[in-house]
């Protein structure tokens, strides 16, 4: 049977180091997705998941496998991207990137790409701009909500842990985000970029 | 016609994480009323539309500067990573349990050093300025236990805690 992330917790409290690089490993990119649909911005991004994972090998003697890893984690990235939010970390680095814009992601665009491609792709770089900017215009918890559970595919019970509400409230919760989503972004719903 | 969908039940029902009976009951509804299909499907069109925003991936450097950050962590005096009103408690406790060993020890007493239990090379500097035991497998030690280590400048001005150890064994 394959080693759960609870096991490879408590071999890192055990002082097997190794443990800790296959959590870093495993949980490396989605750590730094959520926190990039946060701050928008690549570096600071990864920084925090840094932190993220410096403040998981600190924690790791009053680690008590009660929650799922996943829950303890995220709880965890939470705090930190609420700090950095709040402490003007993310102001700073979008003032040094164009204007806030998101930095573009995947490939540049090339001139040499069939005809109508670079229409296409500054479409779908359009789509991606409005689907973050309405995410970004949630209150903070609605769009922890979403990040969590569209993003992060965590099931009810943990993301109530995490933004410490009932179940059914994180029901309700993430049915008003996506009642406001729905009505923002409307317009792109009826055809795909 | 029955009740239509409450808000709890619209993501549930698009995430397919209801029972069968709760299901059965929402489709039956659904079938009748044109404002939840409606809505249902707008909803299922708005999260596909959400999949689109993709996230970067994580930069090739990232492990290393993760790697760097701990070994610097594992590096730095405790206090460093401190709050400073913790720093300045921890200190002042520091100082206090200095004090109150040096307050002891004055009276010539026939019992042992009060830290002769203190393992030496845990104090001793090390030849070449680097602090000792934080060496890769000893990290966890180092920081479990890092007072001592890291403070040792402070507490060797304080001969009474550097008696060679051993020479008076403690005796219960
Ligand atoms: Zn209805």
């Amino acid at each position: 049977m394959a080693t759960s992330d609870k096991d490879w917790m408590l071999r890192l409290q055990g002082g097997d180091t190794l443990a800790f690089n296959v959590l870093v490993e495993k949980y490396r990119a989605p750590v730094i997705h959520f926190l990039y649909r946060i701050v928008h911005e690549t570096a600071l991004a990864e920084e925090l998941a840094q932190e993220v994972f410096l403040r998981v090998y600190r924690a790791r003697t009053s680690y008590r496998p009660r929650a799922k890893f996943t829950t303890w984690l995220f709880r965890i990235a939470t705090n930190v991207a609420l700090n950095a939010l709040r402490d003007g970390r993310m102001r700073r680095a979008r003032e040094t990137s164009l204007e806030g814009r998101e930095e573009t992601t995947g490939a540049p665009v090339e001139v040499a790409d069939p005809e109508g491609s670079v229409e296409q792709k500054m479409l779908e770089a359009e789509r991606r701009a409005q689907i973050r900017q309405a995410v970004e215009a949630l209150p903070e918890k609605q769009r922890l909500a979403v990040l969590l559970h569209k993003y992060q595919e965590l099931d009810y019970a943990e993301i109530a842990e995490i933004l410490d509400c009932s179940e059914s409230a994180l029901k309700s919760l993430l049915f008003r985000a996506y009642e406001t989503l729905r009505v923002r972004l409307r317009p792109l719903l009826g055809a795909r970029a | 016609m029955s009740e239509h969908l409450r808000e709890e039940e619209f993501i549930p029902y698009l995430d397919a994480r209801l029972s069968d009976t709760e299901r059965r009951r929402l489709d039956l509804h659904l079938a009748d009323c044109a404002a939840c299909r409606a809505r249902r499907d707008e909803l299922r069109a708005l999260l596909g539309v959400l999949g689109e925003w993709e996230a970067v991936e994580p930069s090739p450097g990232f492990d290393a500067a993760l790697q760097a950050r701990l070994e610097e962590e594992a590096q730095r005096p405790v206090w460093f990573g401190l709050r400073p009103a913790y720093a300045v408690a921890l200190a002042g406790a520091v100082v206090a349990v200095i004090g109150l060993l040096l307050w002891r020890s004055v009276p010539p007493t026939t019992g042992p050093p009060p830290v002769a239990q203190t393992p030496p090379e845990v104090v001793e500097p090390a030849p070449g300025g680097e602090t000792p035991g934080l060496q890769a497998g000893d990290e966890l030690a180092a920081l479990d236990n890092p007072v001592l280590l890291e403070n040792y400048e402070l507490l060797e001005e304080f001969d009474i805690l550097f008696e060679p150890a051993g020479k008076e064994e403690k005796k219960l």
